[in-house]
């Protein structure tokens, strides 16, 4: 019978490849995904050269490789998100409408949620869009102190230069503002009542936030030239702020405040140090993790008397608030495996081993068994069974997340794992069933190995010292590293993967995947080798690495690969 | 038939996005409604898809799916067997129903089959990737009837009843070899979207509406000439073109007739009280609404179909790895993946759910009372040119066969509705263990679109012609 992960990418690596060698076996390709033939409405990317281009295979330090086919699209509609930000923001309401919650899903790509392979509009999606527009139009024109903050509807052709600036996030051209000054002059005979200037207004608003240059993020800037400063300005506030850039930002980029390297970092670092973009950072490390994962963790009562389903919305916060921790606190890579801080409540601190008072979520310092995420109990309590910690799992997660490993299906059906037997430890047992045959190849060195290392934490994510009576075993080899080091606990595993190579091209090349909002391609392999030798020399924050990118040739260059 | 009643004013407005509508005007058709411009009548299809498997004879596992023995099925030859088989359940139907084995896909299981099973359940081809991150290498029957059928940038109605615990969610419908479809789990949204269709109590027309729909013009209008516009801008690659080219498709101009339509289209078969509860603090994703959303999204295809809507419909129900549990007598059972497996884990090395065999027993009967509700409710619909169930089929199955093993050989397969008189009704008949492609060649060949190569191993299939 085969075996199916609810939440990890693999539990059928059991009868994964036997080649040994890291880029082999269990090779650096980031996904199946990474290779896709590019969402509907769209086609294959040919191959180029100059910054980011082309698709193709990514070769970075350590022997890592991801085949990635960025499409470079210049029209990417926004995501959800971003047009419930937008709207709000265009249009200067208080609050979200929420209206984007009724939207058709966007399609499950395996990518970031703001990956260009899957942003375009369906035709449910389109009338979720005209029903939305035509909701926000008729609540902002009746509501006057709604339409004052907007502009004089007395005076249509400044009210449209102002807020279509903003929803088209750059100035108008004339053919755009002829077009939306005849739609507004015609609003006056499409309402049955009312005051012609307000619904000329009304359809005005109906009419723009249709439009595609507002429901996509438009780029036409000459190939290979650099970006308009409003492009620019666009690109940097849906990925930081996730909305549409400010009055303030349009000002400064039509100014030329970003038409240099020098300009462009300083726009982004004040910026970085936005709240917003901890907003951004958190979305990227949730997504990356999957976070959201916990919500399906489950556990045995009687094993687990304390656990009720109510903490797995708490440890989905407490991580949450983990990685924001480490980046406002301007930590980088190497502090998602090795920090000692961790968020609990009352409710999920005696899992620690800990005591806290009241429902909120405090920081504490944990000891030095308790290295980076791998060791919350979120990930671990995900990674396990009702009962029992599942090395196997744990150790996929790590290989995919951490090293960017893929790891191929076993052939065939998978044979059960063989019964407990009186004495035998979880770990016995998952070695007697994986660690013989063809199952050997990449379970004995690769997927066991730092699943083990955490054998030392039950299905809850507590310490425990010994397993069905026998003193637990948390030590190996992991064949897949180069060197292939000896460990003899999480402790010094995390250490290891904390200084090891692939381990930072992979989160560089995850980073730049969310930043650029498309797959890596050999063209970035320049930007991308660099980072990671800056994460790995000087420990580089996650701010810095961002900063990097987006003022890099590979954020700011126009790319038209299939003209 | 359900009493007419009036749409809940508030939520209609929502959906019209406007004040002073409560008419019937088309929001979601390209041009008048078609039952009278084709030559022959339409034939409406829907792919509904369960997870896990059913219980059916598989090593030691009983028989408790099919019916009793080949040939004729009668209201009182199923009746007969209701107690111990959960298909004996949709007796009053027999004569609207065709049971199918020896149906298999084309692909062999490999490890973990869910995603792969979803992935061949409508495309008849051998998925590709593995485990979680198998994808298709086809189109899916549904997307390739809307291509045929539908109005130009209609895709299939795509829905989805379950979860969506991010591990195998949506993998059902693909609009092209690798490129999955959005599923909508809501079916409050579904009905938001079919809203403008709605019929009201006068049937006809009024001022607003046509002011409604004049401003709609005006606004695709300026909407076409924009992307028109950008689409000239050279910067732009095929891909972007395309990607604007998509969006044009979807525009379309407000009808403002209900000529054509079948009788009940009409807002009596919504239930706008429970579609309102579905939506409330996202009600339908939660565990044990499973199957209440389900029959809210048949309801909704339904009258979809009977409004001339959509040609196609899925609903996939539960994702990969279905984690629902089911309440069964009163009691919240295991997840019912594990249920499945007979085991507490996703694989088969958790302790055993000494229990399990029953509690899917007993879930195969809650999922076919609720494939029970669909045939009671298309009974109840009308199109322009008769029963529903006379111009439609819909098609339930699973995306393993059984259990334990995950098995991709004998899938379970039933289909209500003649589809137009063209598929064979109260049987239960052998294909003879071929391909899922040679019945999904004969399903879309039924829905007006004559097809033969449909997937791996097409052709028609014979034994369920009428």
């Amino acid at each position: 019978m085969a075996r199916c992960a609810l939440v990890m990418p693999m539990k059928r690596v059991l009868w994964l490849g036997l080649i040994p060698a890291f880029a082999l076996a269990c090779t650096g390709r980031l996904s199946e995904e990474g290779a896709g033939s590019g969402g509907p409405g769209g086609g294959n990317p040919s191959s180029g050269e100059g910054p980011g281009g082309g698709g193709g295979t990514v070769q970075l330090p350590g022997g890592l490789k991801v085949e990635g086919k960025p499409s470079y699209y210049r029209v990417v509609r926004l995501t959800h998100q971003q047009w419930e930000n937008s709207v709000r923001d265009v249009l200067l309401l208080p609050e979200h409408t929420g209206l984007s919650s009724g939207f058709s899903p966007d399609p499950p790509d395996g990518k970031f949620q703001n990956n260009e392979r899957a942003l375009y509009i369906s035709d449910t999606l389109r009338i979720d869009y005209q029903r939305s527009a035509e909701a926000v139009a008729e609540m902002v024109a009746g509501d006057p102190a709604a339409l004052a903050r907007l502009g004089d509807v007395a005076n249509p052709d400044a009210f449209i230069d102002v807020v279509a600036r903003r929803a088209f996030r750059r100035d108008l051209e004339d053919e755009e503002r002829v077009a939306l000054r005849s739609i507004w002059d015609a609003g006056a005979n499409l309402f049955e009542d009312g005051d012609p200037a307000t619904n000329g207004a009304r359809v005005f608003i109906e009419a723009v936030l249709q439009t595609p240059q507002f429901l996509f993020r438009v780029e036409t800037s000459p190939d290979g030239s650099r970006l308009s400063g409003t492009e620019l300005a666009t690109k940097l506030s849906f990925l930081l702020r996730n909305t549409t850039p400010s009055d303030e930002l349009l000002d400064l980029a039509i100014s030329g405040g970003l038409d240099t390297d020098e300009g462009l970092a300083s726009v982004v670092s004040s910026m970085l140090a936005e709240p917003a973009s901890s907003d951004a950072v958190l979305a990227f490390h949730e997504q990356l993790f999957g976070l959201s994962r916990y919500r399906s963790i489950l556990k045995n009562q009687q094993a687990f008397p304390t656990y009720t389903e109510a903490l797995n919305d708490v440890l989905y916060e407490a991580d949450r608030a983990f990685f924001n921790r480490l980046y406002t606190a301007g930590f980088g890579f190497r502090e998602i495996l090795t920090s000692n801080i961790a968020f609990v409540n009352d409710a999920t601190a005696p899992f620690y081993g800990l005591t806290a008072s009241g429902p909120e979520l405090t920081e504490v310092t944990l000891g030095p068994e308790r290295p980076g995420f791998l060791t919350r109990i979120g990930f671990l309590a995900y990674n396990a069974t009702l009962n029992d910690p599942d090395p196997i799992h744990r150790g996929v997660d790590i290989n995919n997340k951490i090293l960017c490993a893929k790891l191929e299906p076993p052939p065939g059906e998978i044979p059960p794992l063989p019964d407990f037997v009186p004495g035998m430890t979880n770990r016995e047992r998952v070695q007697a069933h994986t660690e013989v045959g063809a199952c050997k190849g990449c379970h004995g060195g690769v997927i066991n190995p730092p699943g083990f290392a955490l054998e030392n934490f039950d299905a809850m994510g507590q310490i425990r010292t010994t397993d069905n009576g026998q003193p637990v075993d948390t030590s190996g080899v992991f064949t897949i590293l180069e060197g292939e080091p000896a460990f003899s606990n999480i402790t010094e595993l995390a250490s290891i993967l904390a200084e090891n190579s692939v381990a930072h091209s992979c989160y560089v090349v995850h980073l730049a995947e969310y930043a650029f909002a498309r797959d890596v391609g050999p063209g970035d392999t320049d930007l991308l080798t660099t980072l990671h030798q800056e994460s790995i020399d000087r420990n580089t924050s996650i701010g810095e690495l961002l900063l990097a990118m987006v003022t890099s040739p590979d954020f700011t260059t126009a790319r038209t690969p299939n003209p | 038939m359900t009493p007419r009643r009036r749409i809940n004013r508030r939520a209609f407005l929502y959906a019209a996005g406007t004040t002073g509508i409560a008419l019937p005007f088309l929001e979601g058709l390209p041009a008048r409604s078609a039952f009278a411009q084709e030559a022959k009548p339409p034939v409406f299809g829907l792919f509904i898809c369960t997870a896990n498997g059913v219980v059916q004879q598989y090593g030691s596992e009983p028989e408790r799916f099919w019916p009793t023995s080949l040939g004729p099925l009668t209201t009182e030859s199923m009746n007969a067997f209701a107690a111990e088989r959960c298909t004996g359940l949709l007796a009053d139907h027999a004569s609207r129903l065709l049971f199918v084995r020896g149906i298999n896909y084309p692909g062999p299981l490999s490890g973990c089959g869910h995603a792969q099973g979803l992935v061949q359940c409508l495309t008849a081809r051998p998925s590709t990737g593995s485990a979680n991150n198998a994808t298709s290498t086809g189109p899916s029957a549904d997307t390739v009837i809307a291509q045929a059928l539908n109005p130009a940038g209609v895709g299939p109605l795509t829905l989805y009843s379950g979860m969506k615990q991010g591990y195998i969610d949506e993998k059902l419908s693909f609009s092209a070899a690798g490129q999955v479809r959005a599923a909508e789990g809501n079916p409050y949204n579904v009905y938001q979207r079919l809203a403008g269709l709605l019929d009201t109590d006068t049937g006809a027309p009024t001022p607003t509406a046509d002011m409604l729909a004049q401003r709609r013009k005006s606004v695709n209008d300026l909407v076409r000439d924009q992307i028109n516009w950008l689409k000239a801008k050279p910067q732009l690659s095929k891909a972007d073109r395309d990607r604007l080219d998509l969006y044009f498709t979807t525009i379309r101009d407000t009808e403002v007739t209900m000529h054509e339509m079948g009788d009940a289209c009409s807002e009596s078969h919504v239930n706008l009280t429970a579609l309102e509860a579905m939506n409330s603090g996202a009600a339908f994703r939660q565990n044990g609404q499973i199957e209440e959303v389900a029959k809210l999204h048949m309801d909704l295809v339904g009258l979809t179909f009977a409004c001339n809507a959509n040609r196609v419909a899925t609903l996939q129900i539960g994702d990969g790895t279905d984690q629902t549990r089911y309440s069964i007598n009163g009691e919240t059972v295991e997840r019912f993946h594990w249920v499945s497996h007979r085991v507490a884990s996703d694989g088969s090395d958790g302790a055993a759910i000494p229990e399990a065999l029953n509690w899917h027993i007993a879930i195969d009967r809650i999922r076919m009372n609720t494939f029970k509700h669909l045939l009671d409710r298309w009974s109840e619909f009308t199109t322009a040119n008769g029963p529903l169930l006379d111009n439609a089929f819909a098609l339930w199955t699973s995306h393993v066969a059984q259990g334990p093993s995950h098995s991709f050989s004998n899938l379970p397969i039933i289909i209500a509705g003649s589809a137009g008189g063209m598929l064979k009704q109260g049987a239960y008949v052998d294909a003879g263990g071929v391909s899922n492609a040679r019945l999904l060649s004969t399903l879309i060949t039924a829905a007006g679109h004559p097809t033969e190569d449909f997937g791996q191993g097409g052709g028609l299939l014979d034994a369920i012609l009428a």
